[in-house]
């Protein structure tokens, strides 16, 4: 039987968070400039992750997809690892961008919130070390790993 | 009147017009049901009133598959394994009588419109006195309860309801409740510790003529009847007409080998795991076992919704949430402290658990608040009832009928000289892919609500974990004399007669065609009243 991982210092894991999801947006753009200079980044999410307003943006997203249940952004990015381990062809940062974010003019917390709640409708679902995710952030976490240093 | 086989004369014979084998839920309702009208009936119980280790360890046997608790799951004596009932009743699905294409061997040859009106009467017979609510829905307008707006396509609200707890504060069980009945019935007569020993029969072998019994201490005596049931649970009926046959030379109810086969429980197991950085206060006070005020006692779950099974090709299957207690939770602490002082002293480590109060003062408004509004229309017992931000998923899955699951005949002799049971239980991976699929859509819909997150247990998505280590017998022993149109399909027809056989019944979930994932003692008993007014 599963053991009941204690959601402990909350507060705390909100910030590893905080910081691991800046660290994904803000790096993301980049690394999908570097390898799909052909597709253009969103550019919501290309101005998102150059304001300050990123931080915000993905506090807003990640409490509400209850990001914080999962542990700290090396676990997060283990998940990532795993979801793309099974899903080759999205190993690739500008690829992911555009499957979360597939409408440039939705302000981002919106377009992804609204991408994880699609998914929660209509099924799209993924079990990553044993945890149901939305498919939505199951990519997410893969862009965390693939924004990882090495 | 209540005889015992061990105070007559050896070689009585006793003549009746219809001989009940097994005293349990099936055997004492169709006594009583008959009992109303002319007939006389002989019901025969291999057991006392009371459970009697000797007696009991007839039912030893041994296995081949996954381990069945055979001297566990069943009890030998007046009332039969009602003696360890739980009370949870609910009637099979529609969709659980129907043929459906994705389950090889599925489909009754009734429906649960035939079953409708047993269903009705059943209940009184299960002890039910307070109102029957149709389902989830109906129960949480009666008690102002908002059940969270789960995507119907998927999954449904699913009700159980608890039978009545008996005056000595048990639950009510059919031995203790219809004990002075049996003895005051001029038509009933009851015979305790008599065990089967044989069946003889015509030339032909398809008419009973008669069925020997005998006791521990050695008196032996024949019942004649017209018509013959066995009424002995969903392992021993299959044992007993495999060893009718046996006698007999072959034949006798098993002319195509079916008796025994689709060995089938509800198999239960966790599937996964509900997990919350908050109180699930809400959720507890919609998953659970509730207490109304006028009587009802109802458990509220969830089920797999027909059409998803049939999208799918899925299995039926229900769950329970089963709340972990946090005893870290400042809630917890103002319980102690509350209690403490009710009972006119201080709490152990008082300071302590004011700090642990003060430390969660978030959880612990959120709890009053939640305790105030809902006005305390609901009692929650036990565990269930402590705050809790994690519940385990607790699946009841049906078995899909699988010929080769089966109770044989044994190697090994028991007291009385009759071979003992032999099961070989198996279980497929449809049960598991059911599992999976089925926590998928709970843990995504408690996602969408935002009541928690879902991690799922390793059995569900892993084909190399077996399913004997996940997944618990429940005792409810279906389907080893199932009924079916085509003698070469099942052992009973549509009025559960043996087929092939001219005056024997089968009695009990042994007639199950498949199981649903309801528990089964609401069938058998509309089962038993059903064949009741047949035999009439």
């Amino acid at each position: 039987m599963l053991t009941v991982a204690p959601i402990n210092d909350a507060a705390l894991q909100r910030r590893a968070w905080l910081r691991a999801a800046l660290a994904v947006l803000v790096s993301a753009p980049l690394l999908a400039r570097a390898s799909k200079p052909a597709r253009a980044v969103p550019a919501a999410l290309a101005s998102a992750a150059a304001t300050s307003s990123t931080v915000s943006t993905a506090s807003t997203v990640l409490d509400a997809s209850m990001f914080d249940a999962l542990g700290d952004r090396a676990a997060l990015a283990r998940q990532g690892a795993t979801y793309l381990a099974a899903h080759p062809l999205e190993r690739d940062p500008g690829l992911l961008l555009r499957l979360l974010v597939t409408d440039g003019a939705v302000p981002l917390p919106a377009a992804l919130l609204a991408a994880i709640a699609r998914d929660w409708r209509q099924h799209d679902v993924v079990v990553l070390d044993g945890w149901l995710l939305a498919r939505s952030e199951a990519r997410i976490c893969a862009l965390a790993y693939l924004s990882a240093p090495e | 009147m209540i005889d015992d086989l061990r105070q007559l004369p050896g070689g009585t014979t006793i003549h009746a017009d219809v001989c009940l084998i097994g005293a349990g839920a099936a055997g004492i309702t169709i006594a009583r049901e008959l009992a109303a009208g002319p007939l006389q009936v002989c019901l025969i119980e291999g057991g006392g009133l009371e459970y009697e280790p000797e007696s009991q360890a007839l039912y030893a046997g041994e296995n081949a598959g996954v381990a069945v608790d055979f001297e566990v799951g069943r009890l030998r004596f007046l009332g039969g394994s009602t003696n360890h009932w739980g009370g949870r009743c609910a009637p099979l699905d529609a969709l659980d009588f129907q043929r459906r294409e994705w389950i090889p061997h599925s489909g009754w040859p009734i429906s649960r419109a035939d079953l409708e009106p047993y269903y009705v009467r059943a209940r009184e017979v299960a002890g039910f006195a307070a109102p029957w609510l149709d389902d989830a829905r109906t129960l949480a307008e009666r008690l102002k309860l908002s059940l969270p707006e789960v995507n119907a396509d998927w999954l449904r609200p699913f009700l159980w309801h608890y039978a009545p707890v008996m005056q000595d504060g048990g639950v009510w069980n059919w031995g203790l409740a219809y004990r002075q009945e049996l003895r005051d019935s001029p038509n009933i007569r009851t015979l305790l510790h008599a065990n089967f020993t044989g069946f003889a029969s015509n030339a032909e072998r398809d008419l009973v003529r008669g069925v020997t019994v005998k006791s521990l201490n050695g008196v032996t005596a024949t019942v004649t009847a017209r018509n013959y049931v066995l009424c002995c649970g969903g392992i021993e009926n299959a044992r007993l007409l495999l060893l009718g046959a046996e006698q007999n030379g072959g034949g006798f109810g098993n002319r195509h080998d079916r008796v025994g086969r689709y060995f089938m429980q509800h198999s239960r197991g966790p599937s996964g795991l509900i997990m919350s950085p908050r109180l699930l206060s809400r959720t507890q006070d919609q998953f659970n076992i509730l207490r109304g005020s006028d009587g009802v006692s109802v458990e509220v779950g969830l089920a797999l919704a027909p059409q998803e099974q049939e999208r799918q090709g899925l299995l039926n299957c229900s769950a329970v949430l089963q709340y972990l207690g946090d005893p870290d939770s400042g809630v917890t602490a103002a319980q102690d402290i509350w209690r403490s002082l009710k009972a006119g002293h201080w709490a152990p480590d008082m300071g302590e658990k004011v700090a642990h109060v003060a430390g969660d003062l978030g959880a612990f408004a959120h709890s009053l608040a939640h305790r105030i509004s809902s006005g305390r229309s609901l009692a929650l017992e036990g565990a269930a009832g402590l705050p809790s931000r994690s519940a385990t998923i607790l699946l009841d899955i049906e078995q899909a009928p699988d010929p080769d699951s089966r109770i044989l005949l044994g190697a090994e002799r028991d007291a009385l000289g009759l071979r003992r049971v032999k099961a070989d239980w198996r279980i497929g991976d449809l049960e598991r892919r059911t599992a999976a699929a089925f926590t998928r859509l709970i843990g995504a819909e408690f996602a969408r609500l935002d009541i928690g997150r879902c991690r799922l247990e390793p059995w569900t998505e892993d084909e190399r974990v077996p399913l004997s280590d996940a997944l618990k017998e429940t005792y409810h022993y279906i389907g080893t004399t199932r009924m079916a149109e085509d003698p070469r399909e099942g052992v009973a027809d549509r009025n559960c007669a043996v087929h092939g056989m001219r005056n024997l019944f089968v009695a009990g979930s042994s007639v199950f065609t498949t199981a649903g994932q309801a528990n089964p003692t609401l069938t058998i008993v509309a089962l038993a009243l059903r064949l009741a007014d047949h035999l009439k």
